[in-house]
């Protein structure tokens, strides 16, 4: 593996990792609904 | 103020439209939507200033109310924040109502309910300007007087009156704090008035209106002049439609010389690294993943600022309000409520907010249709997929006379059918399973304003930038992860077919595609849609990257569009057009729904439904344009 391959390894793998650290992010939104009043409007979980 | 007391809360609270988002951005230097129509804000936001007195406040901006009587969710979460009935918060420590200075007599009913609470109050006389304009003499000593309570005239959009502002609210909380309020007060004691006291309280209004504004003798009549044209049922709906289309024509004509600056320069950016660094992975990642990918959505930008500089030029202007009204009929035609409206058009540009701005929908069955059909409208991120195959399948010509574009007038088109369709399934649900009676639309029409150009400005520096953020932080992580996917594994020895035929995306599409063979989409198609489903604009990057692959690379530096036009048939690029129109490709949505309906059921039932109409949809465009080609 040369130098252009682990570079190009290190960019996939680190999407990756964001694009799961995203996923799992959005999975534990803990947000109330908007019946018990809604989100604070600060953090943007709410949309 | 030692650091372990928790600093005063300071209540914004407002009928709709007061400008109470404007006074909240001007406090706490945010940059909060705000429109020139009522329900902009459902939902409490907070955020903290420093007072002259060197006090940090927190400040809540709340949903606009007429009244503590919430009747919608939106205004229960003022009503319960006010009176502290929200869990874990205490009453404000004191409250600034933002009244509108042109439309006292309702925003001194809500105060005068206020004032009853014996909250500590500050009166924010909004829109001087407008007052003054209009010839409205509002005195603020004989308000304060008769409210009992300070008043300090504001512009909270110019930030007019800031200063003052700031200065009243720490004289009101070191009063306060004088007078015992330090220890909070957990609740707020109030019941719902009855009709004999909400008798009284319009007659006390009454009473210091006459006390307070002097009334020019000749009204204001320019909004009503406006009105009488754009609000007249054949003329006001003609202006309506002749808007709108004008606004898809722009969409395309205003933003084509950009659009081609960005992709020369996408184009310049993939000859200099073709040149500059030597064949292999890395070179194939930028040039066929990222530049490809990414560039193939960010091209879209200036499109999507022009779409969102009419949307804020519409909702700064007040003429938002007046579509409304003219829509109303035709809403409640189909079972909708008239606020409906406003949640639908801010679906245009996402249904994610749209979805939320539903709160301000009282009846719960109202509700859920309008969140049900808010999908169908069409989003921003479904622009540049229509962009892109009108542009490959629709000639440039104009038609009618050469007045209009032809790629505008199939672009009008498409919003229309989410249009209609969405009426469509309002009309079946609303007679099957959300059946209901129809309640009458109640609203206040604001008066017509210039837009402010700042707001303008910042509204669209906004979107453009949450845009670019996407495109640079998601949609680029994606795309990369789509090159891995359909550049790995490398093709067998003596592999005929081109690489990514052998690759793990290429093996998903194939499997993907005898699913969706029967709508014409090919293994392209049916591997883009999947990361679609992250943002609708992502398949257009997945397609940038596949097809970049796919090729020897040069095509893409002609356009995409320009491969597609060479790939794809007339029929499989209606059907998938037709597809869009429908799809429930974006799990934010379903997320919302879910989160906001407090039910599994609805988001299944959306994506099922939502589903079967785009395959449906796609299935007669892509059969019925095969037999009038000929294919």
């Amino acid at each position: 593996m040369n130098g252009q391959d682990l570079t190009v390894a290190a960019i996939v793998g680190l999407a990756a990792a964001w694009l799961v650290f995203k996923l799992y992010r959005a999975i534990r939104k803990r947000c109330r609904p908007a019946d018990s009043g809604g989100g604070c409007g600060n953090c943007g979980k709410c949309g | 103020m030692s650091d372990d007391i928790p600093p005063p809360r300071v209540a914004l609270v407002g009928n709709p439209n007061s400008g109470k988002t404007a006074l909240f951005n001007a406090l706490t230097g945010s940059r909060h939507k705000v429109a020139n129509y009522a329900g902009v804000t459902v939902e409490k936001k907070e955020g903290n200033f420093h007072s002259p007195a060197g006090t940090r406040v927190k400040v809540l901006d709340l949903p606009g109310t007429y009244s503590l009587r919430a009747r919608s969710p939106d205004e229960a979460v003022t009503r319960d924040v006010v009176l502290g009935r929200m869990d874990g918060e205490d009453v404000p420590d004191a409250i600034v109502f933002v009244a509108d200075a042109t439309n006292l007599r309702l925003a001194l009913r809500l105060a005068l309910e206020l004032k009853q609470l014996g909250l500590p109050a500050i009166l924010a006389l909004n829109m001087m300007d407008a007052a003054e304009k209009q010839g409205l003499g509002v005195d603020p000593a004989v308000l304060s007087a008769e409210l009992g309570m300070p008043v300090v005239p504001t512009v909270a959009i110019k930030k007019g009156g800031i200063q003052p502002l700031l200065d009243q609210i720490d004289r009101t909380l070191q009063v306060a704090e004088s007078e015992g309020w330090a220890v909070r007060r957990t609740e707020c004691g109030w019941s719902e008035p009855s009709s004999h006291q909400l008798r009284d309280l319009t007659r006390e209004v009454e009473r210091i209106l006459a006390r307070a504004i002097h009334a020019p003798a000749q009204p204001h009549m320019a909004t009503r002049r406006l009105d009488k044209v754009l609000l007249h049922p054949f003329a006001g709906l003609m202006i309506l439609l002749t808007v709108l289309f004008l606004m898809f024509q722009g969409v395309f004509s205003w933003a084509q010389a950009p659009m081609e600056l960005i992709d020369a320069g996408l184009a310049a950016c993939t000859d200099w690294i073709t040149a500059s660094f030597p064949d292999g992975a890395l070179r194939s990642l930028v040039t066929d993943g990222v530049i490809a990918g990414v560039g193939s959505v960010v091209i879209f930008l200036p499109q999507i600022l022009v779409l969102f500089f009419f949307i804020q030029v519409l909702e700064d202007s007040g003429y938002m309000a007046r579509a409304a009204f003219l829509l109303d009929k035709l809403m409640g035609g189909v079972g909708l409520h008239g606020r409906a409206f406003i949640p639908l058009l801010s679906s245009f540009a996402c249904a994610v907010p749209g979805i939320m701005a539903a709160r301000t929908i009282e009846n719960r069955t109202d509700r859920i249709a309008t969140i049900m059909i808010a999908p169908l409208m069409t989003c921003s991120a479904r622009l540049p997929v229509y962009t892109l195959i009108i542009a490959a399948f629709v000639p440039d010509h104009d038609v009618l006379g050469g007045w209009v574009g032809l790629r505008g007038l199939v672009m009008f088109t498409l919003y229309a059918a989410g249009i209609l369709s969405g009426l469509l399934v309002a009309f079946v649900m609303k007679r099957t399973v959300l059946k209901g009676a129809r309640e009458p639309l109640l609203m206040q029409l604001p008066a017509y304003r210039l837009p402010h150009p700042r707001n303008v400005l910042l509204g669209l520096y906004d979107k453009g930038k949450a845009f670019l953020m996407r495109a640079g932080t998601t949609i680029f992580a994606l795309m990369v992860v789509v090159w891995f996917l359909a550049s790995f594994p490398a093709p067998p020895d003596g592999a005929t077919d081109p690489a990514i035929r052998y690759s793990i995306a290429g093996a998903i599409g194939h499997a993907l595609e005898p699913l969706l063979a029967p709508i014409g989409f090919n293994w392209q198609i049916a591997l883009a849609l999947v990361p679609g489903m992250a943002a609708r604009e992502v398949a257009v990057g997945v397609l940038g990257t596949i097809y970049a692959l796919s090729d020897s690379g040069d095509s893409l530096r002609g356009s995409l569009a320009n491969v597609l036009s060479h790939s794809w048939s007339l029929p499989t690029a209606l059907s998938l057009l037709a597809w869009y129109v429908f799809a429930p490709q974006c799990l934010a949505t379903l997320g919302v729904v879910r989160r906001e309906l407090n039910s599994r059921f609805w988001p299944a039932a959306m994506f099922v439904f939502l589903t079967t109409l785009a395959y449906g949809a796609a299935f007669a465009t892509y059969r019925i344009a095969g037999w009038m080609t000929g294919g």
